[in-house]
């Protein structure tokens, strides 16, 4: 079944669009033209099929592109014929957190109904939790009930019971993260052994450890926060990183160009062009070259599966990127500066 | 074995002819045109043209126009057209496009209003099941009500706003949206259409000419699209008398348009000196009298005729030329390659072989008329390429299936040959075989014959091919395919043949040794055999080379007697023996020259600024294009020979004695690797020669496929009973169609593979003569 997934994998992997397609994207200048070229690639053909290009609003052509990602995933899943609680399932986890991490956001801004018009309906009857109810809470209490029985209750319980003013979103997400790289872990152990295992998690520790890189130096570059402050919204498993090193970085004059060499030095080496003002779009290119050599080598049927999950992903992102530089009129070299290609 | 005799031609003439002589060379459909842009040399005063063709527009209007119309425009006689700039053909193209745009105007109208009411008919077919009138709906003083499609995902966050003033109606669904309408308060509807938009519904307009309910607009709807469908009907008759009245002169103007486009376009491969344009060109020989007189019935145009390798980068463009029988074989060499204009056409050849060997491979009087019929009926019909093929291999599959015996794979009508007494005595056998499979032995052996045969003819041609090039040793004698190669393979095919036939003891000792061992000990020692003969011819070359130039330094010393004087060079460059040129090259590469081992020519430097050395290359004339292509790489600028030049030779390290001392470095190899590499060359040769004479065993396999097909459908022919001629006529059609197939590809199959590949190259140029062809593309 590996060699069957992996090879299936290479496949969709292969119809991804190309280095041209994205060249053609980045030189329209209407949505309808985006959506109309989009129409015509082997993998949208269908996603945009019966769709009116001239109409569509740009909202719509995202939650349809990511929906395609969505059914794609669960595709695979089926064809996996992968166990409801195994790792594979680890998608919707992740979008779980994301629901819940996005509707707390829009309560905190006062404006739920931002999140009901953003919300993936495509999703109700995956999750664990009802997503209109969510979408129809008004407060932190609302919310815990409506999440009651699923485990993200007992996570979120602390931080949101009595909360009546500004609730702090990146301790909810640390938190979460928390709860889902245990989970994770969990799975893990329980299917795979020896390399395999390690590979796996390996996923979430590099995640874990860029996540914080970036964190501190958004948060140390931009605002300038205190280091408490910004320990505090960081993940809690390390892996090429320790808390130490954080702490000591974190205390110097010159953190974020630390924090930069650091990244250089145990992450990107030379391996990555990137931008200092823009490291996140540094990040995002190491990941796009790590799955993609992971999608190619690993003999590992649900590394396979995560490693194009994760370019898909990429590509939707670009894909937004495109579409939002089409709505404002960015130039298409700077878009494609944004673009991981 | 025909290949057209060509003639090289150089045109010349006053500059101002240069159309007319371009838009002849078009017209006369049989002149290669050679491009002078290379001539362009600014150091010889050369140019070429640049300027856009008026005719450009002239042309896109009229395709537009013939698009308009539904005019098929091809390339047509324009003898009496007598439009000649690009204002004539202006002023015809108007006096057409006014009437063509007024029809294409009214047209657009109608198919606008067709569409408008379509896309309203499609709206009012989605609608069905409102059954409200539109205009009582619409009339609402306190409703608004809107219709549209709503995507899927949005229907369930419509719950989201249930305290809101709206009411929903789905009436259908697809994969991705619901055809819904809602109904709102008219004080309310900025707010809910908002919130609709926000969730992407996309709003239909229903059109004000909606009055009743859906069924009805439905019907309004299909009587409004059949009138504008018969209102294009007429707009197409009155566009169709139009084009009947214009389309034979418009497709003669645009012929000639067209002509005049391309011979402007040709102006590219034009050089222009001094007022004087010059062209060069090809054009087969038959032709060039009639060429001549045609061009030089313009004034001030002279053509003349000059030998076939003055040009340099140029060789002479193939044109096959065959019998009626035999052309329609030349698209299988064509496929292959065209043959080098120097070599032979190996059409009839490959014609007759074709031929031959389907005709025993598929042997059948009744389906060989037949294949014969239908490839009349194709050519005629819709001019297939294999059709004229099919009709002469019809013929000679007909011819073997007299000798088979066989009609539609009968055996009873005919007297098949072996059943003839004294055929079968002299075969061996002592009774009449009842079918061909009991004379299948002899058909194979019969087989590696005609095989055995026909690789010997290839070998022969490949001699005969190369005997006079360069390379004979290598390829015409000491090869493989060369007079060793044949004699060892008819040797050892002829002793096989006699001594396991008739008994005849063949290999003795001298047998072996002569016509055996020693071919092959010359193949394997080919490599030092063939070094040891060119370093000779090497060593002759380079001495004429060097008599040429010692003799032209003995001219032309002390260089102070060429300053200035051009006649020595060109009388040098014009000798039938050497050719030279002078120029400059960079100082860096004119040390790479130095550097070449490989050399059949010299390079003479006269100056040296440091940077740049200026001299001239000396070569035999054989080789001077070769010549010239190595310098251009090392960016040799020719030029005109200067009036200053001094006299350098005595600093330079370029000696004459290096080329008779002849000290070329060789490849070395070593004698383990020689011997490995000659036993495995060995191996693959004799390899070869089985495979080759093997693959022919095909031709017997199929005599007796074709016989088994045949028999299969009389068994069930047999069995069918009230419908055996069904059976017998799918049967037959079954078996033409599969085999007759299935035949062709293995011929084709053993003429490229066994046959071709012993002696043909295929690397000729195609003639493509410059015509004027009209083109819909841009």
């Amino acid at each position: 079944m590996a060699d069957a997934i992996i090879a299936k994998a290479k496949a969709i992997y292969g119809h991804l669009l190309t280095h041209e397609d994205y060249n053609n994207l980045l030189h329209k200048t209407e949505l309808s033209d985006v959506v109309a070229y989009l129409k015509t690639t082997f993998n949208y053909k269908d996603t945009f099929a019966n769709v009116n290009e001239a109409q569509i609003h740009r909202g719509q052509v995202e939650q349809l592109i990511s929906k395609d990602v969505f059914e794609l995933y669960l595709k695979l899943c089926r064809f996996m014929a992968a166990d409801k609680n195994s790792f594979c399932y680890y998608l919707i986890k992740e979008l779980e957190i994301k629901q819940i991490i996005t509707a707390l956001m829009y309560i905190n801004a006062g404006s739920q109904e931002g999140y009901l018009l953003g919300m993936p309906s495509y999703l109700m009857g995956y999750v664990s939790f009802d997503l209109m109810k969510l979408a129809q809470a008004k407060s932190y209490a609302e919310v815990l009930n409506v999440l009651s029985g699923t485990p993200y209750a007992k996570v979120l319980k602390p931080m949101l019971t009595g909360t009546e003013s500004i609730l702090e979103l990146d301790e909810c997400a640390v938190a979460m993260f928390a709860w889902y790289v245990h989970w994770a872990f969990k799975t893990i152990d329980r299917s795979f052994k020896g390399a395999e295992a390690k590979n796996l998690k390996e996923i979430f520790l590099r995640q874990s450890d860029l996540n914080n890189i970036m964190m501190c130096y958004r948060k140390k570059s931009l605002f300038n926060e205190d280091k408490e402050k910004i320990k505090r919204s960081l993940y809690s498993t390390y892996y090429r990183l320790t808390p130490q090193l954080l702490d000591e970085i974190l205390s110097q004059p010159d953190a974020a160009q630390q924090l930069l060499n650091l990244l250089k030095k145990i992450y990107l080496k030379n391996r990555v062009e990137y931008d200092p003002e823009n490291i996140e779009i540094a990040i995002r290119r190491y990941n796009f070259s790590y799955y993609k050599k992971q999608l190619c080598f690993s003999k590992n049927g649900t590394m396979a599966l995560y490693a194009l999950m994760a370019l898909c992903e990429v590509e939707s992102s670009n894909l937004r990127k495109i579409i939002e530089s089409v709505r404002y009129g960015r130039p298409p070299a700077e878009t494609e500066k944004l673009l991981v290609i | 074995m025909a290949i057209e005799k060509m003639a090289l031609v150089h045109i010349e003439g006053a500059l101002k002819r240069v159309n007319k002589t371009l838009l002849k060379c078009c017209e006369s459909k049989c002149f290669h045109i050679i491009n002078q842009n290379r001539a362009g040399d600014p150091t010889k005063g050369l140019r070429s043209f640049k300027s856009k063709s008026p005719f450009t527009p002239l042309l896109n209007r009229s395709r537009a126009l013939a698009d308009t119309l539904g005019i098929e425009v091809k390339t047509v006689d324009y003898d009496d057209v007598d439009m000649n700039v690009s204002v004539d053909f202006d002023n015809y193209l108007k006096s057409i496009e006014s009437k063509a745009q007024e029809l294409s105007d009214k047209r657009h109208e109608v198919e606008a209003s067709l569409k408008d009411h379509s896309e309203a008919l499609i709206l009012a077919e989605r609608l069905t099941g409102f059954n409200v009138k539109f205009s009582d709906a619409f009339a609402c003083k306190f409703l608004k009500i809107r219709f549209g499609r709503l995507p899927l995902d949005s229907i369930p966050k419509l719950s989201y706003y249930s305290d809101r003033d709206f009411t929903y109606y789905t009436f259908a669904t697809d994969e991705k949206y619901a055809q819904i309408l809602y109904l709102v308060p008219i004080n309310d509807a900025v707010e809910v259409d908002e919130i609709f938009n926000s969730l992407f519904f996309e709003r239909t307009r229903v059109p004000d000419y909606f009055y009743g309910d859906a069924d009805e607009a439905k019907t309004e709807m299909l009587k409004a699209v059949r009138e504008e469908n018969n209102r294009l009907d007429i707009i197409d008759a009155d566009i169709k008398a139009l084009k009947l009245e214009v389309e034979s002169g418009f497709q003669k103007a645009v012929s000639k348009l067209a002509a005049l486009e391309q011979s402007y376009d040709l102006r590219q491969n034009v050089a222009v000196y001094n007022k004087k344009f010059f062209i060069a060109g090809y054009i087969p020989k038959r032709k060039l009298k009639e060429f001549t007189e045609s061009l030089e019935s313009i004034p001030d145009v002279s053509v003349a005729e000059k030998p076939l390798d003055s040009e340099p980068n140029s060789s002479p463009p193939v044109l096959l030329r065959n019998c009626w029988l035999f052309r329609p074989f030349e698209m299988f060499v064509k496929m292959y390659g065209l043959p080098n204009y120097k070599c032979f056409d190996p059409t009839p050849y490959v014609a007759v072989t074709f031929m031959l060997i389907f005709g025993i491979m598929f042997g059948d009087v009744g389906q060989g008329l037949l294949i014969t019929i239908l490839g009349i009926i194709l050519d005629k019909w819709r001019k297939v390429k294999l059709a004229p093929i099919m009709q002469r291999i019809g013929i000679t599959s007909a011819l073997f299936g007299l000798l088979y015996g066989s009609v539609f794979g009968n055996e009873e009508i005919i007297e098949p040959f072996f059943k003839i007494p004294s055929v079968y005595q002299a075969l061996g056998y002592s009774t009449a075989p009842s079918d061909i499979f009991q004379v299948s032995t002899i058909l194979l052996l019969a087989s590696i014959a005609i095989g055995v045969v026909l690789v010997l003819i290839s070998m022969a041609m490949n001699v005969a091919e190369n005997i006079r090039t360069p390379q004979w040793l290598s390829e015409a004698v000491i090869s493989p395919n060369g007079i060793v190669g044949m004699i060892f393979y008819a040797s050892v095919m002829l002793g096989v043949a006699l001594q396991l036939g008739l008994g005849i003891p063949m290999f003795s000792a001298a047998y072996v040794i002569c016509l055996i061992i020693l071919p092959l000990a010359l193949i394997f020692f080919k490599e030092p055999i063939i070094s040891f003969f060119a370093k000779r011819v090497k060593r002759s070359k380079n001495v004429n080379i060097v008599r040429a130039v010692k003799t032209y330094s003995a001219a032309t010393s002390p260089l102070d007697s060429i300053n200035g004087s051009d006649e020595i060079l060109e009388e040098l460059i014009n000798t039938n023996f050497v050719r030279a040129q002078y120029g400059v090259m960079e100082a860096e590469a004119y040390e790479a020259v130095k550097r070449r081992n490989d050399k059949d020519y010299i390079f003479y430097p006269f100056e040296s600024d440091g940077k740049n050395v200026s001299g001239v290359y000396v070569a035999m004339v054989n080789d001077f294009p070769m010549t010239e292509k190595i310098f251009s790489s090392f960016g040799f600028k020719k030029m005109k020979m200067p009036g200053h030049i001094e006299d350098i030779r005595k600093e330079e390290n370029l000696r004459l004695s290096e080329y008779t001392d002849d000290e070329e470095k060789k490849e070395h190899k070593s004698v383990g690797n020689f011997i490995i590499e000659g036993i495995i060359e060995l191996f693959e040769s004799c390899l070869t020669y089985i495979t080759n004479t093997m693959s022919f065993l095909r031709i017997g396999g199929f005599i007796l496929s074709h016989a088994g097909m045949m028999l299969v459908v009389s068994v069930l022919a047999e069995k069918a009973g009230d419908a055996a001629i069904v059976v017998q006529i799918l049967g037959n059609l079954f078996v033409i169609g599969m085999e007759g197939f299935l035949v062709g590809i293995q011929v084709l199959r053993l003429e490229f593979y066994e046959v071709f590949s012993r002696f043909y190259k295929g690397d000729g140029k195609p003639f493509s003569p410059v015509v004027a062809n009209y083109s819909a593309e841009e």
